[in-house]
């Protein structure tokens, strides 16, 4: 990023000793703040990223003619792009390029239309609209881009924040290079400027998603435990947290349960690595007693009680007390599948065979379905 | 909300009646203030005021600059100096409001009011003669926002004068380093300024947005990092309820890793792994059975290697949280005898076993009670540079001996072990270091 920084001033300062009027090294600072704001993008839930380099195509939308921006942006792209294949960034991919064209045609022609509209009107309303329209557009126009593409589009409450805030800083870094009928411009000095809020924002998203990451992963690191020491197959935890997790959508719980529970579900043999090995090995520990030690470890720890109470099969809501049949039908189901090696159709059947009692139908439906649709992957 | 101490009441009511004496006497000299601009400004400070993050280092992040300078460019273009201390004065806490709080209300009215007609004064003549388009409009923001910073930390110096909480240099070395982050703020609130002149109030809109997600994605992130630290107590407590002989362990040994990280200077995100490698260092214990952590005698060779597996599993376990994973990388036995030839190993597991090793030390086990802080320095010392890396055995008695801190034998905080042997027994030997010829005296 630093070389990108560093190369880009010198190139914007040789533009600027060619064209005195500035508007070349003006160009290539746009370039650079494409190219930068490829690099740094907000991250969402699933992965993916919403760029900051949409902000700057605001900027390029409402000062330059459709031809310039043109260049600007396939010169910027094809910067990043090589930037990405030599640094290998995981998870790039040609379309994302055809992805941020297409959004970029989207955002200028957007904002000349909405500029027609208003018959070029220079007052602060009117160019205001004219760039909310810009900004507005490029949301739907990405999302169908990448679901044509195949980039794994999304819509959560993240991906509206994320969006929110490129837009309102675009808006605002455009009008601050711009003005509006000649006043309040500062040039690209307006831009950069205008783009510590969202350079907070970037970094803030970033912290939120290293965070989850490490909290995810150390759950998943506790969870592994009572694999290493030989108390259950290699994997229980994580296949049956899988499955909980899909059944829960098949069922429609909430994100808080499905969330609760998928920790239960990683988590549900913990309490086995304190107990004290059996004498007898003829003999096992209960899994009543695992389910009791272990509930009472997450429930001490408080963001984890939820899932402590769904360990223990203690539940007042009902939607928590669909999660306990589904934590309790998930391992058994995995236990018949991978520990007894029985096929999935055999073990679903000893599951519905077993009393009304032990099972919810309800329950056993959707472990059906989610088997029966191939979604579940077998590891 | 911190009770307001009780010593800076006079500096409180002094700061409130000097801004009220103010307040008359600019609204007789001066123009009055436009009503609109007053009422978005205050809004925005109030905002501002209630939404400081503080980062992970402790430093606050607050826009409150931004704003004072903005009010001073759009105040000070129509000769209106009230607007920009009402502005200032009218920055209040919301939960220091509802609370009652005012001793801090009155404080902060005086601090950051006077701060910003600071500015304001040295504004004025100074843009009449530079020029205000970029980047000349620099030379007008640096000298301003010397003086506001000037006023608001001479009234906070003031304040730890009096209250003698701390020493005035102490606060002063601390508040240096923020001094250059806050410019970029103040030279935003300049331009924010210029655009409200130029554009109106709607462009306001557009800043606040972003600073708003911005400052909720971070409470977000706050969050999930407690919610971190509080799962990594899960883990705790389960190696404690297997083996309660190593309780407060743990978190001990983070703490001498904060230590030797502060003696080594270590950024605050460097700082930030290495606590939690060490408050996880010993994650593998988990798969080793109960019975064998907590044998009093030798073990066998059999249960030793039983034993000896779970570093193997911390190292697989750490590794799996990727941030954690280039510590975890070097962090098994085999690897961990310090090479002075091996620069590529990072000294992070090295600083993990010299702290795990004065820990096991100074801390009686079930199979001998705690050495002397002196038998673990000397012990420390004679195997540095074999066994230990220099750098950070040094580092560490550095440490403790700065902080007059004295542990082991006759000063443990709690033991669990009363029967314990005077001398090692070798047991499930983690971190017993107690040298042979002292193990037969």
């Amino acid at each position: 990023m630093v070389f990108v920084v560093i190369a880009g001033c010198v190139v914007a300062a040789i533009a600027q000793l060619a064209d005195s009027t500035g508007s070349s090294a003006t160009r290539v600072f746009l370039v650079i703040g494409i190219v930068l704001g490829e690099l740094l993008v907000l991250r969402l839930e699933n992965g993916t990223g919403v760029p900051l380099s949409y902000a700057v195509l605001l900027v390029l939308a409402s000062s330059f003619p459709a031809r310039e921006c043109a260049v600007v942006v396939v010169a910027a792209e094809l910067i990043s792009g090589v930037l990405r294949i030599s640094h290998r960034s995981a998870g790039w991919r040609p379309q994302i390029v055809v992805e941020r064209i297409v959004v970029a045609v989207a955002t200028v022609a957007t904002y000349d239309a909405a500029r027609a509209l208003t018959h070029h009107d220079e007052t602060v309303a009117a160019v205001l609209f004219a760039l909310g329209a810009a900004a507005v557009a490029q949301l739907p126009v990405d999302l169908a881009a990448r679901w044509v593409l195949r980039l794994q589009p999304a819509f959560t409450a993240r991906t509206r924040l994320a969006w929110l805030a490129i837009a309102s800083s675009g808006m605002l870094m455009a009008v601050g290079y711009r003005g509006v009928n000649g006043e309040g411009g500062v040039g690209i000095w307006g831009p950069l400027l205008f783009s510590t809020p969202l350079l907070a924002a970037w970094y803030a998203f970033e912290r939120l998603d290293s965070a989850t990451l490490a909290y995810r992963q150390t759950i998943e690191s506790l969870a592994m435990a009572p694999e290493f020491g030989g108390l259950v197959p290699p994997g229980h935890s994580h296949r049956v947290a899988t499955l909980s997790g899909l059944m829960a959508g098949t069922l429609g719980l909430s994100g808080n349960v499905t969330s609760d529970l998928e920790v239960a579900a990683l988590l549900h043999h913990l309490g086995q690595v304190t107990i004290d090995e059996p004498e007898d090995p003829e003999r096992p520990i209960p899994p009543s007693q695992v389910a009791a030690v272990t509930s009472a470890m997450l429930r001490e720890i408080k963001p984890l009680a939820g899932a402590g109470d769904i360990v223990a099969g203690d539940a007042d809501d009902p939607r928590r007390r669909i999660a306990v049949q589904v934590l309790r039908v998930a391992s058994e189901y995995d236990d018949l599948t991978a520990r007894d090696s029985n096929e999935a159709d055999v073990a679903i059947e000893t599951l519905r065979s077993a009393p009304g009692y032990v099972y919810d139908e309800k329950v056993l439906a959707a472990l059906e379905r989610v088997v029966r649709t191939g979604k579940l992957v077998t590891t | 909300m911190t009770p307001f101490p009780r010593q800076l009441a006079p500096l409180a009511a002094l700061s409130f009646a000097a801004v009220l004496g103010t307040a008359v006497l600019l609204v007789a000299r001066y123009s009055a203030p436009d009503a609109v601009a007053l009422t978005v400004f205050s809004l925005l400070a109030v905002f501002s005021f209630n939404r400081v993050v503080r980062l992970s280092n402790g430093v606050l992040v607050s826009a409150i600059p931004m704003v004072a300078i903005a009010s001073v460019v759009v105040f000070m273009s129509h000769d209106a100096p009230i607007g920009v201390l009402a502005v200032g004065a009218l920055t209040i806490n919301l939960a220091t409001l509802r609370a009652g709080g005012w001793g801090w209300i009155g404080y902060n009215a005086g601090q950051i009011g006077f701060s910003s007609l600071a500015a304001a004064l040295v504004y004025a003549p100074l843009s009449r003669v530079f020029p205000t388009s970029l980047p000349g409009a620099l030379l007008v923001v640096i000298p301003i926002a010397v003086v506001y910073i000037v006023v608001s930390w001479s009234i906070l110096l003031l304040s730890y004068a009096i209250e003698l909480r701390r020493v005035p240099t102490d606060v002063l070395r601390d508040l240096l380093p923020t001094a250059p982050q806050t410019l970029p703020f103040m030279l935003l609130g300049f331009l924010l300024g210029r655009l409200y002149l130029s554009l109106g109030a709607a462009v306001m809109l557009l800043i606040i947005v972003p600073i708003l997600i911005a400052r909720e994605m971070f409470a977000s992130y706050l969050r999930v990092k407690e919610s971190h630290d509080e799962t990594v107590q899960l883990l705790i407590r389960a190696l404690e309820q297997k083996d309660p002989y190593t309780a407060g362990h743990a978190e001990r040994v983070a703490v001498y890793a904060d230590y030797v990280a502060e003696e080594l200077d270590f950024m605050p995100a460097r700082k930030e792994r290495l606590h939690f490698a060490a408050l996880m260092h010993d994650i593998g214990k988990l798969v080793v059975p109960n019975q064998l952590l907590n044998k009093p005698g030798k073990l066998t060779e059999e249960e030793f290697k039983r034993v000896r597996i779970h570093e193997g599993v911390s190292v697989q376990m750490l590794s799996h949280i990727d941030f954690l994973r280039p510590i975890a990388m070097h962090t098994h036995s085999d690897t961990m005898r310090f090479d002075p030839d091996n620069l590529d190993h990072p000294i992070e597991p090295y600083i993990i076993m010299v702290v795990d090793a004065y820990d096991a030390m100074t801390s009686t086990r079930s199979y001998r009670k705690a050495l002397s802080q002196e038998i673990a320095f000397e012990e420390l010392r004679n195997k540095s540079g074999t066994q230990f890396h220099p750098a950070c055995a040094e580092a560490l008695i550095r440490a403790i001996e700065k902080r007059n801190e004295v542990h082991g034998k006759g000063h443990e905080e709690e033991s669990h072990f009363d029967h314990a042997p005077e001398v090692g027994l070798g047991s499930a030997g983690l971190g017993d270091l107690l040298p042979d010829e002292k193990a037969n005296q």
